[in-house]
């Protein structure tokens, strides 16, 4: 094994370096990286860079276009590295390949594994029958589903006695079931057919017999009381099955097991243990979980997290020449690797002499064995790799030279983090670059040790820390240290609570980013009764209990209910327009002008807490905003009490953010600040390991050969031994986050801290450790600030003014942004009475207006056939009319289109280069129109009669439209609107002073008019000599209902000249 | 064809504009065909056109695939997807019949959509689908066997007559068109590019593009070198490959000099003259590195309030707000826009409401439960989707009652047969148990009202027949019985709204063939598509609209909301047998490049300022991030030649209000002392003195509880243990009766284990202490002091009391004891009072002598008797405070809201969380009222 430079390492092959935490990691990677590009000459879309979460795969991207940018300086400048190593290697290719990796910086594939496989099975898994199903990550219900379905299926197959005895029932089964989803494929014992059960209560009577026949011996054994061994014995006496025995029986023979080796007493501990039948029927169950839960995904295809890598090995496997092409294959955190990834790896990139591949890792930081991580895994690699391929980094560039050499004091012993693996001091590699730590003038110790670290004395640490940092007496450097500088590592989330509450006693604001989704905290739970109010607001509970939260802010000391309070009538009013704003312009409007009236912006207090809540709540508004779209605020209430009612971790998407930058400590896990460094770190838990779990069917450990789910009665000293040496990581990569020092409390007896000292005191640790006492301190510190800002004022109100306009839109009482929606011409349907005859008895609404409307248009497109009308009828059929009415249609259709409209002229004469089926138009108006001057002008037309218009407002903006049909006739050109209104139920409805009174209802002359202006707008602009007195003709409403009325149920007038002139002069804007 | 070149965008709407006023020589009723890259491109066109001609009318805006369509008279219709599909779905069936159900589905969805693409992308492969007319490997071979078998059972072929179009043009069609203008395409597809070409000999046609220079950066290679600008470079890929097509003709150029008078300006000038050099960031473009989507918008308002502030002529009609993620971004900037005082606002356009129809939302049902089995959650989901709510006239409180029969019924997933099942949930609901008055749905709002009188069962029954049905149904049918079997399930489903779904028509050749429900489902799927797009708001409400909306339009000012690595510009992921992918042609449709280009776009046509933010901070690790690679090039840009940063990171969170609201006076309130007391009301308001306080303002802090209805209940959960251990006490339930107790109670799950049923929630010492039958105390009046308390309806000393948790620390633990202080406050006695937990423990009070036990109740009374002031006794945490008091007199416990104790009652936070001394006033209250009890009680043990 040797000492890692890029310049050692060979162009190709696989190699492993082992880079201790703070030894530049990355750096190497990324000078591997610049080397491959610029040296070797691979292509950036050859690179291929693996690491674990989506976080660091865009921080590497980040890292990787820093350096190409770094050394294309360095290499003009002549002062890269690269120069110098590789002599033969010329300059301008470098840049050249360096600035054409950099330009194309995302074909360099940086990916998860989970990303890369995804790619890898979407890719060519279809090609080769591996079906690429969406991955799932929320699959806990369809396990739990599983379970419960495999339980019934149990009970099917073996009777129900038996099985609830071995498994103890659903609800044990469902929690058994644990196991079977850890993401461990070995199973010990290994099971596929369930074991014969016929005799498992006959050998448990036969055993109990046996030992009960000689019960003497049993009391012969010296060392025990009598009675209870009594009691106990008579307990097994009744039991029928070993399930039946009491616990607390059976725990009085196990805890006694090494007590009375050799003796009688180990049958009366194997007889309360569980028998091989009992533990092969437990593994079997297992598999049959698996193989269901495989099943189901499939059944509802998609698939898992584990399933995806599987496939994605699957695949790899069975690529030939198709695979990815990558050279230059990099591997960030090896050691999280586990056989399935690395299958998938081995078989996609065969050890080839143009490849290489380097994988990093270090295997003391491996602490996901709480997941199911494999650590004996990443130890067969090592050893399969020759030893020249093997490379370590043990240069520190994090640390302080006090902080590197007390690590290296403190774990010189006999200290393992792992199968097969041990510590190997490490060197501090800029020594002069990371001053320590100075507390009055005095250089401190890298690790200060302190006698109990209760979350009282951390507190009362960091307050004396923070303090000395704002009178100057401690620095880093010539820097006083500061809250940010500082850095709680806790082991547990108890811990964590517990100091932020001290703090708050102490006036330290501390920042502990909770694992809980967001929702759960109490102000996102009071959102669920504001959305209840808006729903009913006309429910008085709801209203109230509205009213009693913090969020709406009524004052609970004054007197009486608070439905008495003046402001409650006022809530519900607004409650009230919040459910209607919510229909109108969505849930944002409506919730944001609650909260307005509601001053709730400002009742926030302006603490840490106050802080926190008022960014939790505007976190959960946003992802309600995106997620609850279209709910009503009674669906929105359900969605947010089930996001509040969730038991589950938060995701990067639901984890609180930290909601102030300085001024705060952050306390974190040390899980959660892996990869991460702080200058001044204080370790406030002593690493303790769980108690082992209890009534479980097994544990799982990793041991030399890899993880394992351990059935047997042998489980627990193996499983004990890895959580020890787990421990043993956690702690390493708790300690190795520190820059400048740490801060560390002496520890009880089982901790993974106690075993790390083996008995040594401090002094023996050397001049790097140093124990100190808290200090108590009377000074007061500056107290925490909330940020604040004041909302920003235009000078000017903007009000929003400007709107295109149907006619619709016009008449339209609101006035509001109608976009080119067509009129709705009918308003009331059909009553069917015995006078309906023909198209009369076709029902009427909008959609009928709009088939026959899309008939008509469709006829008039072209030049049609008679029978595609038939055809076209047929296809288009709505769905709203009974089929029954098709010949009805029909017909109505025909007479429509025969209809006389102009002299000689029907629309089944006319020829489709004479007529144009639903022009568009569009008209700008002048600024500050009112709709009133546009109906004065119509005046203009001899046949206009008075009309008032339905409300006077400005109508600014442009008007826009489609006209049914414009067709020439004679050298003139005509206006066709198609009418479908119901007038009455047979012709004798549709007379000229029917038609008149329904247009003048209607508004339609209005739109008679605005369309007779966009004509003369139109031919004025496209046809030469235009002259209206000569081109205008007819608009012509044709009431297709009355179509056998006597007048063809047509309301016809000229469109005069005078008339959309004065419309034009009046309304238009001319440029 | 006549090709308009310019980097101004105005200058090519002037060609429009003076093109369509040129004199045309055919009729005004035909039409001049617009042909657009988007709608909104579209919409804005019109607008410009209409300023600038007074009108527009009789033109035709499409995009250039719709027009090339149209001209050829070939648009695939609905007709002919159906058959595509239906070809697809059973030759695929008939080739691999093993493959499993979703395997299948998912393949034939992807033939039929690689399928679609190839009729309108190369529509020349289908034509002659032969192996060396394709460019094709061996291994996809299949395809072109697959394609033969299909066409074989297709009707139309658009595809040929698309090609046979482009050699023999229908000139009637053509005819009728007056002119052709191609306006800034984002791209042409070789198919296009040659109809253009064929058809428009007879026809004026002009091609306007935009150029971002007239320097031939585009040329093969170009791109490549290092001196071509990064911009050019970065983000132009596509559109160089349109121009290289266009690359022949003599264009119309109409470049525009450009004036730096900013630095935005001054790269638009580089790229101009395609050099390089550092630009130094000014007002007119902001970078910002932001924590978080509220935050960016933050900035982004006080940016835009700015900028408005500055000339007053300044109008919201000049700002586009564009985001890759709108449904994110749109809540929040109407949230964050929206302030009611009209110079904090910025209006902003209604967010679109998606309502999708009935038959959508009933086919959705249909599908998702053949996918997945029967689940009551998503039978709710449906019956409150907007349409269905709107079609049955569902109201709140119908769908609230909905939701409890959901529950009550025990509608769940389930084995056939078994009591969860849809039949028996069914059953249940019609014979009206759940009328029941005593599990009826007791809401505070609402008189019990009987189902039977109440549509919302009809609809509920309605729903779960329809369920049903498909449930029963076989897996696989012949089409034209499937089709049925959905139609009458739609049917039932809108009650009988929907008679039809009018499919017949579609699927006449395949009527017989044998399907499968899914399949028929996932066809009707596709079939009702409907994308959703946010329309840009050309008016002067702000809205939130994808970028590709603004592409070809010059804006005064843009902000680009959310620019973050991994979504603009988003990966793609291409079908392995898309051979489209695997052979492209240039002009073809590739996602991301389209993204890339519609951000050069952006940064060309923007006038004033550009706004660019991302979120730069990694939530949890705080690390930071870059945006998306092209953003980073535009950053780079800006890396001028003094060390200033480009871009401006935002501290972490959001900021609260300078103004917070001042508390109102303290001492407002004038005491209302209670002096007469029943026992009852004692008990209630001294053992939970916050919940009571709040009762007595009218208001309740526990949250409404919404059960999953998805979830079938596994175990007794907490909360349902607690009901039954309450079920149990109140209704003083035997072994006997807690058996017919359970059957009765859908809640618990059908698996539970009644002994061990018995076991936890009906322990023998529980069981005992009913069978200790006692006396009511006789009614009668404490007095003490100025306080009476009515004594009456309570149980004698001997009566042991039931704690219905495992241990009497905790509100009801309190409660008892206060029931005992009462008792021993009455008469004097030798007897202790027994308190028993479910966990079969025995722990004796008492007995207290009366003065003391007097003085004590005289202490609690005066403690509470404000009815306008809450006591600030945290009752949850009151005998443990008591215990630790007895420890350790001096010790100092601290409120804690997160308490485990105080998470189901929130009342006591809501009450006390501002008050500064609650820590204080507690332990005092527990000192004097508590601590005084807990020396009477004894030792638990485990007998009566």
């Amino acid at each position: 094994m040797e000492r890692f430079k890029p310049e050692l390492l060979p162009g190709s092959g696989r190699h492993l370096i082992e880079a201790s935490a703070g030894t530049g990691k990355t750096y190497a990677l990324m000078s591997l990286m610049m080397r491959a590009i610029a040296v070797d000459g691979h292509q950036p879309e050859h690179c291929l860079l693996m690491t674990f979460t989506r976080a660091s795969t865009r921080e590497l991207r980040a890292r990787v276009r820093e350096r190409l940018i770094e050394e294309i300086e360095l290499l003009k400048r002549d002062q890269s590295e690269l120069t110098a190593s590789y002599p033969e290697f010329s300059k301008d290719i470098g840049i050249d390949r360096l600035s054409r990796a950099l330009r194309q910086i995302d074909a360099i594939e940086i990916q998860t594994i989970h990303g890369f496989a995804i790619r890898l099975v979407n890719d060519f898994g279809p090609s080769i029958g591996i079906p690429s199903f969406p991955v799932e990550t929320e699959v806990g219900s369809i396990r739990q589903e599983v379970a419960i379905d495999c339980y019934r299926q149990l009970i099917k197959d073996q009777g129900i006695q038996i099985v609830r005895s071995l498994t103890g029932g659903l609800t044990a089964f469902v929690s058994h079931a644990e196991l079977a989803w850890k993401p461990i494929d070995d199973i010990k014992p290994s099971q596929t057919v369930c074991p014969d059960l016929s005799g498992i209560v006959s050998e448990f009577t036969e055993r109990k017999d046996a030992l009960l026949a000689d019960i003497d011996s049993l009391f012969a054994l010296k060392g025990m009381t009598r009675q209870s061994l009594e009691t106990h014995c008579g307990n097994i006496e009744k039991a029928t099955t070993r399930q039946n025995i009491p616990e607390k029986s059976a725990k009085y023979f196990l805890e006694r097991e090494d007590k009375f080796t050799g003796t009688v007493f180990d049958h009366w501990v194997e007889l309360v243990k569980p028998s091989d039948t009992e533990i092969k029927f437990r593994a079997y169950c297992l598999h049959q979980l698996r193989q269901q839960f495989r099943q189901r995904l499939n059944d509802l295809g998609i698939t898992d997290n584990d399933q995806v890598i599987r496939d994605a090995a699957a695949v790899a496997n069975r690529l030939k020449n198709e695979s990815p092409k990558h050279t230059l294959i990099l591997v960030d955190e090896f050691q999280d690797t586990d056989r399935h990834q690395w299958a998938m790896l081995d078989q996609l990139y065969p050890d080839e002499p143009d490849r290489l591949m380097v994988m990093v890792g270090d295997p003391k930081q491996a602490i996901y064995r709480f997941r199911g991580a494999d650590t004996a895994f990443y130890h067969q690699i090592r050893k399969s790799l020759p030893e020249q391929s093997l490379w370590y980094l043990d240069t520190v560039y994090r640390s302080s030279q006090t902080v590197v050499d007390g690590l290296n004091a403190l774990f010189d012993g006999d200290y393992s983090v792992g199968n097969d693996l041990q510590y190997h001091p490490l060197k501090a590699g800029r020594p002069q670059d990371i001053p320590p730590l100075t507390m009055n003038h005095r250089e401190v110790a890298g690790f200060q040790w302190i006698d109990s670290l209760s979350p009282e004395s951390v507190v009362k640490l960091t307050q004396y820390l923070v303090a000395s940092g704002q009178q100057g007496s401690c620095k880093i450097g010539s820097q006083p240290i500061t809250e940010k500088d500082i850095c709680i590592l806790v082991q547990s989330r108890g811990t964590a609570q517990k100091i932020k509450h001290i703090g708050e006693r102490f006036g330290l604001a501390f920042h502990y980013q909770n694992k809980a989704s967001i929702f759960s905290r109490r102000i996102a739970k009071e959102m669920v009764f504001i959305l209840e109010a808006i729903a009913n607001p006309d429910d008085l509970s709801s209203v109230t209990s509205a009213a009693s939260t913090t969020l709406m802010g009524f004052d609970l000391k004054i007197p009486g209910q608070l439905s008495e309070q003046s402001r409650f009538v006022e809530l519900q009013t607004e409650l009230f327009n919040a459910r209607d704003l919510w229909k109108s312009d969505g849930p944002a409007v409506a919730i944001t002008r609650l909260f307005e009236t509601c001053l709730t912006a400002q009742r926030i207090p302006h603490t840490l807490n106050g802080l926190e809540d008022w960014n939790v709540l505007t976190h959960c508004l946003e992802i309600f905003g995106e997620d609850a779209k279209g709910l009503s605020p009674l669906e929105a209430a359900l969605w947010w009490s089930q996001q509040a009612a969730s038991k589950k971790d938060a995701d990067d998407r639901t984890s609180q953010r930290p909601p102030v930058e300085s001024g705060v400590v952050t306390i974190n896990t040390i899980h959660g600040s892996k990869g991460l460094e702080y200058r001044v770190v204080i370790l406030a838990d002593e690493i303790k390991g769980k108690s082992m779990p209890k009534n479980t069917w097994g544990l799982d450990y990793c041991d030399h050969n890899g993880s394992v789910i351990d059935l047997t009665n042998r489980a627990f000293e193996p499983a004990l031994q890895d959580q020890e040496q787990d421990l043993n990581r956690l702690l390493y990569v708790g300690l190795t986050r520190a820059k400048h020092a740490i801060f560390l409390g002496f520890s009880d007896t089982g901790s993974a801290l106690h075993r790390l000292l083996h008995g040594r005191d401090i002094q023996s640790l050397g001049p790097d450790h140093q124990g100190i006492e808290v200090p108590s301190i009377d000074d007061v510190i500056d107290s925490f600030e909330v940020p604040t800002a004041s909302p920003p004022y235009l000078k000017r109100p903007r009000i929003p003014s400007w709107f295109f306009r149907s006619f619709s839109g016009l008449i339209k009482h609101d006035g509001g942004h109608d976009i080119a929606s067509k009129a709705s011409d009918e308003s009331y349907e059909v009553v069917e009475t015995n006078f309906n005859e023909k198209w009369h008895m076709v029902p009427g609404g909008t959609d009928t207006g709009n088939f026959i409307h899309a008939i008509l248009e469709w006829h008039a497109d072209e030049q049609r056939e008679s029978f595609a009308l038939e055809q076209f009828i047929k296809s288009n059929w709505p769905l709203h009319l009974d089929p029954s009415h098709e010949p009805v249609v029909h017909d109505w259709i025909r007479q429509i289109l025969s209809t006389e409209l102009a002299s000689q002229t029907t629309l089944e004469t006319l020829g489709s280069n004479k007529k144009k089926p639903e022009p568009q138009f569009e008209l700008p108006l002048k600024t500050g129109l009112h709709l009133q001057e546009l109906f004065q002008a119509c005046e203009a037309f001899s046949w206009w009669n008075p009309l008032a218009p339905p409300i006077d407002q400005t109508i600014n903006g442009h008007l826009i439209g489609f006209i049914d049909l414009v067709f020439e006739a004679d050298g003139r050109f005509h206006i066709v609107d198609y009418k479908t209104n119901h007038l009455g139920p047979n012709d004798h409805a549709y007379s000229d002073e029917r038609i008149e009174l329904a247009m003048e209802q209607a508004f339609y002359p209005i739109q008679a008019a605005i369309y007779s202006l966009a004509l003369h707008r139109w031919l004025k602009s496209r046809l030469t000599n235009y002259d209206p007195n000569k081109h205008l003709g007819d608009v012509i409403y044709l009431f297709c209902r009355g179509i056998g009325a006597p007048n063809r149920g047509i309301w016809r007038r000229p469109i005069e000249a005078q008339g959309v002139l004065a419309l034009e002069e009046c309304c238009l804007c001319t440029q | 064809m006549q090709c308009v070149f310019s980097n101004d965008l105005n200058t090519l709407v002037e060609t429009v504009a003076g093109v369509l006023s040129a004199e045309s020589f055919k009729s005004p009723l035909a039409p001049d065909w617009l042909i657009v890259p988007n709608q909104d491109t579209g919409r804005w066109l019109q607008i410009e056109l209409t300023d600038r001609l007074g009108s527009l009318a009789n033109t035709k805006v499409t995009t250039l695939s719709d027009f090339v369509w149209t001209m050829s008279d070939a648009q695939p219709d609905r007709q002919f997807e159906s058959s595509l599909y239906w070809a697809i779905a059973t030759v695929w069936r008939e080739t691999y019949p093993q493959l499993s159900e979703p395997e299948y589905l998912q393949q034939v969805r992807h033939l039929f959509e690689i399928f679609q693409r190839y009729l309108t992308e190369r529509p020349d492969w289908l034509v002659h689908p032969d192996k060396t007319t394709l460019p094709i490997q061996q291994s996809d071979s299949w395809q072109i066997d697959l394609w033969k078998a299909i066409e074989a059972q297709l009707t139309a072929a658009p595809h040929q007559k698309l090609m046979k179009a482009l050699k023999e043009p229908n000139s009637e069609r053509l005819d009728s068109i007056a002119r052709i203008i191609i306006f800034n395409p984002d791209r042409i597809s070789i198919l296009a590019l040659n109809a253009l070409k064929t058809w428009t000999h007879q026809i004026p046609c002009f091609l306007c593009i935009q150029s971002p220079s007239p320097e031939l950066w585009f040329t093969q290679g170009a791109l490549e070198l290092p001196e071509t600008h990064p911009i050019l470079a970065d983000l132009c890929r596509e559109k160089a490959k349109v121009f290289s097509m266009l690359s022949d003709d003599n264009p119309v150029e109409g470049y525009v000099q450009i004036e730096p008078k900013s630095a935005l300006d001054q790269l638009k000038l580089q790229i101009f003259n395609n050099t390089n050099t550092p630009i130094t960031i000014d007002h007119s473009v902001a970078l910002v590195s932001a924590t978080s989507p509220t935050q960016e918008v933050i900035e982004l308002k006080r940016w835009l309030i700015d900028w408005l502030n500055v000339d007053p002529n300044r109008n919201l009609d000049q700002v586009h707000i564009v985001t890759p993620n709108p449904a994110l971004y749109g809540p929040i900037v109407q949230r964050i826009f929206h302030a009611s005082d009209l110079l904090q606002r910025l209006p902003t356009s209604p967010d679109p409401i998606i309502i999708q129809s009935i038959e959508v939302a009933a086919i959705k049902l249909l599908a998702d439960t053949c996918r997945a089995g029967f689940k009551a959650g998503t039978i709710y989901t449906f019956l409150s989707d907007i349409a269905v709510r709107e079609t049955l006239k569902l109201s709140d409180q119908q769908l609230r009652h909905i939701r409890d029969w959901i529950r009550e019924s025990g509608a769940r997933r389930g084995l056939s047969g078994h009591r969860h099942t849809l039949q028996a949930a069914k059953k249940r609901l019609l014979k009206g148990l759940m009328a029941d008055p005593d599990s009826a749905f007791v809401t505070d709002s609402t008189p019990t009202e009987s189902i039977e009188q109440t549509e919302g069962l009809d609809r509920l029954v309605g729903v779960l027949s329809a369920i049903e049905q498909i449930l029963f149904a076989p897996d696989v049918m012949g089409l034209q019985e499937a089709i049925q079997l959905v139609e009458r399930a739609v049917n039932r489903l809108t009650l009988g709204q929907v008679q039809s779904l009018n499919l017949t028509p579609f699927i006449t050749q395949f009527a017989d063939a044998e399907v499968s429900k899914t399949s028929v489902l996932q066809w009707i799927e596709l079939r009702q598509k409907t994308g959703l797009s946010r329309p840009l708001a050309l008016n002067d409400q702000l809205s939130v609209t994808a970028p590709q909306t603004i592409r070809s339009i010059p804006n005064q000012v843009v902000a680009i909301l959310g620019a973050n690595h991994d979504t603009f510009p988003q990966e793609t992921n291409e079908h392995p047998w898309d051979l489209i992918a695997k052979n492209p042609r240039p002009g073809d449709l590739i996602e991301s490049e389209k993204e890339r280009q519609v951000l050069a776009d952006i940064v060309l046509n923007t006038e004033d300022q550009l706004w660019i933010s991302w979120i730069g901070k990694h939530p949890i690790h705080q690390t930071e991030e870059l945006p998306g690679p092209g953003i980073v090039s535009f950053i780079d840009c800006f890396k001028g030649a003094d060390t200033v940063e480009p871009m401006r990171k935002l501290p972490s969170g959001i900021t609260l209000d300078s103004k917070p609201l001042q508390d109102s006076d303290t001492d407002s309130a004038v005491p209302k002392i209670q002096h007469t007391w029943t026992i009852h009301d004692f008990l209630s308001v001294a053992a939970e003195p916050a919940i009571a306080f709040l009762r007595e303002k009218g208001g309740r802090m526990r949250s409404p509880e919404f059960p999953e209805l998805n979830i079938e209940p596994l175990s007794i959960d907490t909360l349902n243990a607690f009901k039954m251990k309450q079920g149990f006490v109140e209704q003083a339930l035997t072994q006997d009766t807690l058996i017919e107790f359970l059957t009765h109670y859908p809640e618990l799950p059908d698996e539970i284990d009644l002994n061990e049923a018995l076991q936890n929630y009906a322990p023998s010492l529980v069981a005992d202490a009913f069978s200790i039958s006692t006396e009511l105390v006789e009614p009668s009046e404490l007095t003490l002091g100025e306080f009476t308390l009515q004594v009456d309806g309570i149980k004698t000393i001997e009566a042991p009391r039931i704690v219905i948790k495992s241990s009497i620390d905790g509100v009801r633990g309190l409660r008892a004891l206060l029931e005992g202080l009462v008792l021993f406050a009455m008469k004097p006695t030798e007897e202790s009072f027994r308190l028993v937990t479910f966990n079969n423990r025995v722990t004796p009070f008492g007995p207290i002598p009366v003065d003391e036990a007097r003085q004590l109740l005289k202490d609690w009374l005066e403690a509470i008797c404000d009815r306008h002031a809450p006591c600030p006794l945290i009752a949850p945490l009151a005998l443990k405070t008591a215990r630790a008091l007895n420890k350790d007199d001096s010790t100092l416990p601290w409120i804690h809201w997160s308490d485990e104790a105080l998470a189901h009652q929130p009342e006591y936070q809501r009450i006390f969380q501002s008050d500064p001394h609650i820590s204080e006033n507690h332990l005092a209250l527990t000192k004097s009222l508590v601590k005084p009890l807990l020396q009477y009680l004894g030792k638990s043990r485990g007998t009566l």
